[in-house]
C-alpha cells in the first residue's frame, strides 16, 4: 500500500515536471533545427520554370536545406542552355498582353483564337519573347539568374537518371552543379523527411 | 537633413552604347564579393554636380516572383565606416540587401514599396556580379545582374 502511494506521488511529480519542462525543451529543439524543403520539378516550359527556382532560392535565402528533384520535362531545366519556351495554346488562363507601347495598349488583353495560335508558325517564339520582355520590364530575375542563385545558395540539384535514359540525354548535356543522378527511391526518403514537399 | 529616396529603378535596360568610351569602369567590394561597376558618362557628370553623397541600394525582392530593383537615395552625409555601404567612387556608395514584403504588388514603384529586410542567412551568396548606372532625363537608372546575364 505504501509503495502504491509512493508510485502515485512519483507519477504526479513526474507529470508536473514534464508539464513544466517539456514545452520549452521541445521549442528549443524546434528552434535549433534547420527546416527543409523538397521540390519535385516536372515541367520544362518557361512559365513553369519559375516556381521551383523561385521557391528554392527563397527557401535557401532563409537558410533552409533545399533540394530539387528534376524529373520528366523538368529535367530540361538543368540543361546548360535553358531551352524554355511558353505556349499560350490550350492555356486560356494565360493573358496575352503587349509589353510595349502606350498604357492602354499594354493593358489590352488580346483575344487569340486557338486556330491562330496553332496555325501561325513561330507563334510560340513570339509568345516566349513577349513573356520574357514583360518580366524584364518588371525587373523579374530571369530563369537563368534564379538557377544561378540556387546554385550559389547550395540548393541540391538532383536529376532523375531514368528520365535521362528515356529521353536519350547525356549527363554532359547538363550543368555540372547537378549533385546526383538518381531515381525516385533515392528522393522519396528525402521528401519524406522534409518539412515541406512540393510537386510542381 | 534626412536621407531621401530619389527614385526606384526597376527593369531598366542600360545599353552598352551608354557605357562606351568616357564611362567609368571599375569594381567594388560588396559583402566580400567583387562586383563589376559600369557608370555612364552622364551619370559620372551628374555625380560630380551633386553636393551630397548618393547611395545605390541593390535590392533583391523575394515575393511570388524574385525581382531586382535599385533604390537611389540622397544621403545627408557619407555613411559611417561601420555601415554595410561600399564606396564605389567619390560621392557614390552602394549596398545590397534582400527584401521581402507582406503583400504582393509587383507594380509598386512609387518610391515607397512595402519592403522590409529579409532575414537571409547568407546574404553574400545573393550579391550580384555586376552593376550598371545611368542618368537620363534627370532620373537615375540602374541595372544589376548575375554571372549568366552579363
Amino acid at each position: 500500500m505504501t509503495s502504491e502511494v509512493a508510485n502515485t506521488e512519483m507519477d504526479q511529480w513526474l507529470d508536473k515536471k514534464l508539464d513544466e519542462l517539456l514545452p520549452k525543451k521541445l521549442k528549443d529543439i524546434d528552434d535549433s533545427r534547420t527546416p527543409s524543403m523538397a521540390i519535385i520539378a516536372t515541367k520544362g516550359t518557361l512559365d513553369w520554370a519559375y516556381p521551383p527556382f523561385i521557391l528554392a532560392s527563397t527557401s535557401a535565402a532563409l537558410g533552409w536545406d533545399t533540394s530539387i528533384f528534376f524529373t520528366f520535362y523538368g529535367l530540361l531545366l538543368l540543361k546548360k542552355e535553358l531551352p524554355c519556351d511558353v505556349s499560350p495554346l490550350g492555356n486560356p488562363a494565360m493573358p496575352m498582353k503587349m509589353p510595349f507601347g502606350p498604357k492602354w495598349f499594354q493593358d489590352f488583353d488580346w483575344p487569340m483564337p486557338n486556330l491562330l495560335m496553332a496555325g501561325v508558325p513561330g507563334f510560340e517564339k513570339v509568345a516566349t519573347g513577349l513573356m520574357k520582355k514583360t518580366f524584364k520590364n518588371k525587373g523579374v530575375a530571369t530563369v537563368e539568374e534564379l538557377r544561378d542563385l540556387c546554385v550559389e545558395a547550395e540548393v541540391k540539384m538532383i536529376a532523375c537518371q531514368m528520365t535521362v535514359d528515356v529521353f536519350g540525354f547525356d549527363q554532359k548535356d547538363f550543368i555540372p552543379e547537378v549533385s546526383e543522378y538518381v531515381g525516385a527511391t533515392y528522393f522519396l526518403p528525402v521528401a519524406k523527411d522534409s518539412d515541406i514537399c512540393l510537386f510542381i | 537633413m534626412t536621407a531621401t529616396t530619389l527614385s526606384l529603378s526597376i527593369g531598366e535596360a542600360i545599353s552598352d552604347r551608354r557605357l562606351s568610351e568616357n564611362a567609368h569602369k571599375g569594381t567594388m567590394e560588396l559583402s566580400g564579393k567583387s562586383v563589376r561597376v559600369d557608370i555612364s558618362e552622364s551619370a559620372v557628370q551628374a555625380l560630380s554636380e551633386r553636393d551630397t553623397p548618393l547611395l545605390v541600394e541593390l535590392e533583391l525582392y523575394f515575393s511570388c516572383l524574385v525581382r531586382k530593383q535599385i533604390r537611389f537615395t540622397a544621403l545627408p552625409e557619407n555613411p559611417s565606416t561601420g555601415s554595410k555601404c561600399a564606396l564605389v567612387m567619390r560621392g557614390l556608395f552602394a549596398s545590397f540587401r534582400a527584401v521581402t514584403t507582406s503583400h504582393c504588388r509587383i507594380d509598386e514603384v512609387d518610391g515607397k514599396p512595402p519592403v522590409e529586410t529579409m532575414p537571409v542567412k547568407k546574404p553574400d551568396l545573393f550579391v550580384p556580379d555586376w552593376l550598371k548606372l545611368d542618368f537620363r532625363a534627370g532620373r537615375w537608372l540602374g541595372e544589376y545582374g548575375f554571372k549568366n546575364n552579363l
